[in-house]
């Protein structure tokens, strides 16, 4: 029968949840984690599509930096990772403005996650059953966007 | 800030809601484990005192996980998640499909396992879908009982048998009911293994800053119900009671109550009692009912209560939700349930 266990360590110094500071500019965690959702698909690339632009180009860069969680070392000996860059976020208090490209914008607001969300990490392929699932941090706000996008102007 | 995301996002990261049933098993760091009976089957979350069921919630929004580099002013997307699991607080069970049922018979008990092979109880602890807590209240309920690391569920016939001889023990050794030494009391116990008694006190006792201490209504319940268990035709309830009392050892000071049976009997005839299985009685409300005024033509509302509160989902007053289905009548002074 399988079975896992886990480890909170890291999270229980955020435990209880206390409120959350009102209106406060900044929606990560205190390791760096947040989260973004918006209604409905954002496709993004999968891979480096040929032939760009300059321009194009200078979107795409190599991330190397390590998460600042607890799992750094192996997110870290897993090497670099090419990341897009698909937008720009805004945060005004509550409101937060997504500019995605160089024609859209998504408005939307900073919400309260309740219950808040614990973020885990389950290895799976190249792990056994004996490595704990780690529960790394709880997030408790989102940047959340509802509303269809509309042009920047 | 600048937002990116990784080409290839780590799938191995997922967001699980932390109820405040979870976030107080964290408080008091509680070890959490999570468990499956095979592969395709549910998913549990086990801690010491609770079990969780753990449902998967897709969703067809696009929730990105970022890690903000303040530094640099931007963040970047690491993992993308369509679900989040959601905890739900469950009662744990034990299968006990490959526990073997262990009696006296005669066999060495090396014999026995050679041939039923019973799993380890270290096993089958840890592959039940059960918080701590709750398998050791169940194992105690369903006489479990491990033996040299072999976990086996002792008999009906040995569990009377080793009960009925720690009470005539504690009797004859005039030792104190409320409040004995589980040790000394072994020391008396000559020809009964240690685990059997351990399984006997974990059901029939419990244990106290003084000692153990003899559940005598749980005793009373029970050796009762083994007694209605015992006559499938209606027994004048007089019978009934001489019989039930005539059960317990010699010298054991109980006292009997017929109310603490309730649910387990019906009375198909006026001062007759008959135990009664609710187990197949049917899930429509008006069937049910029929079905018990079939077997008993007039009922108290407390002897009909656990045939029927579990049909009152919406947590209306008993009487209220009988009244449903049924009608009141005045006998003396008393009232009675009869069938509209």
């Amino acid at each position: 029968m399988p079975s896992r266990s886990i480890e909170y360590d890291e999270v229980t110094e955020s435990i209880p949840f206390g409120d959350l500071v009102e209106g406060g500019p900044v929606i990560s965690t205190s390791s760096g984690l947040m989260i973004l959702e918006i209604q409905g698909d954002l496709n993004l690339p999968q891979r480096i599509p040929d032939k760009l632009t300059e321009t194009e180009s200078e979107m795409y860069v190599q991330d190397e930096s390590s998460l600042g969680i607890n799992t750094a070392d192996e997110l870290g000996s897993s090497g670099s990772h090419t990341a897009v860059k698909f937008g720009k976020l805004d945060i005004d208090g509550k409101r937060a403005t997504l500019y995605i490209g160089s024609s859209q914008r998504l408005v939307g607001t900073i919400e309260k996650i309740d219950p808040p969300l614990g973020l885990m990490r389950i290895l799976s392929e190249s792990s056994t059953e004996e490595t704990p699932i780690q529960v790394l941090d709880v997030i408790r706000q989102k940047a959340i966007f509802r509303s269809r996008p509309l042009p920047i102007m | 800030m600048d937002i990116y995301s990784w080409l290839q996002r780590d799938d191995s990261f997922h967001l699980i809601q932390m109820t405040p049933d979870l976030v107080k098993t964290m408080e008091n760091n509680e070890r959490l484990i999570f468990k499956s009976r095979d592969r395709d089957s549910s998913i549990f979350l086990c801690s010491d005192s609770k079990t969780f069921h753990i449902r998967k919630k897709n969703h067809s929004n696009t929730v990105i996980v970022l890690k903000h580099d303040k530094e640099n002013a931007k963040a970047i997307g690491f993992a993308s998640m369509d679900s989040e699991l959601e905890p739900k607080v469950v009662s744990g069970s034990i299968d006990i499909s490959d526990v073997p049922l262990f009696e006296e018979t005669g066999e060495e008990f090396t014999d026995f396992v050679k041939r039923t092979n019973p799993p380890s109880f270290a096993d089958l602890r840890a592959v039940s879908t059960a918080s701590k807590t709750e398998f050791d209240v169940q194992w105690a309920e369903l006489n479990g009982c491990e033996i040299d690391g072999h976990a086996v569920i002792l008999g009906f016939n040995l569990v009377v048998s080793v009960l009925k001889t720690i009470i005539t023990t504690l009797v004859a050794y005039d030792m104190d009911q409320e409040a004995f030494s589980a040790t000394k009391l072994q020391e008396r116990l000559e020809d009964i293994r240690p685990e059997f008694a351990r399984t006997v006190l974990a059901q029939f006792a419990t244990k106290t800053p003084a000692g153990y201490s003899l559940d005598k209504p749980k005793i009373s319940r029970w050796f009762g119900l083994q007694v209605l268990r015992s006559t499938l035709a209606p027994v004048k309830e007089e019978d009934f009671l001489i019989n039930w009392k005539d059960a317990f050892p010699a010298f054991f000071d109980v006292s009997i109550d017929i109310q603490s049976l309730v649910g387990s009997f019906v009375r198909p005839f006026p001062n007759m009692v008959q135990f009664y299985n609710s187990a197949g009685l049917p899930q429509d409300p008006v069937q049910r009912f029929k079905e018990l005024f079939k077997i008993q033509a007039s009922w108290s509302l407390e002897e009909m209560k656990p045939y029927v509160e579990d049909l009152n989902s919406r947590n209306l007053k008993l009487e209220s939700f009988v009244m449903k289905y049924a009608r009141r009548k005045r006998i003396g002074k008393n009232y009675v349930i009869t069938r509209r």
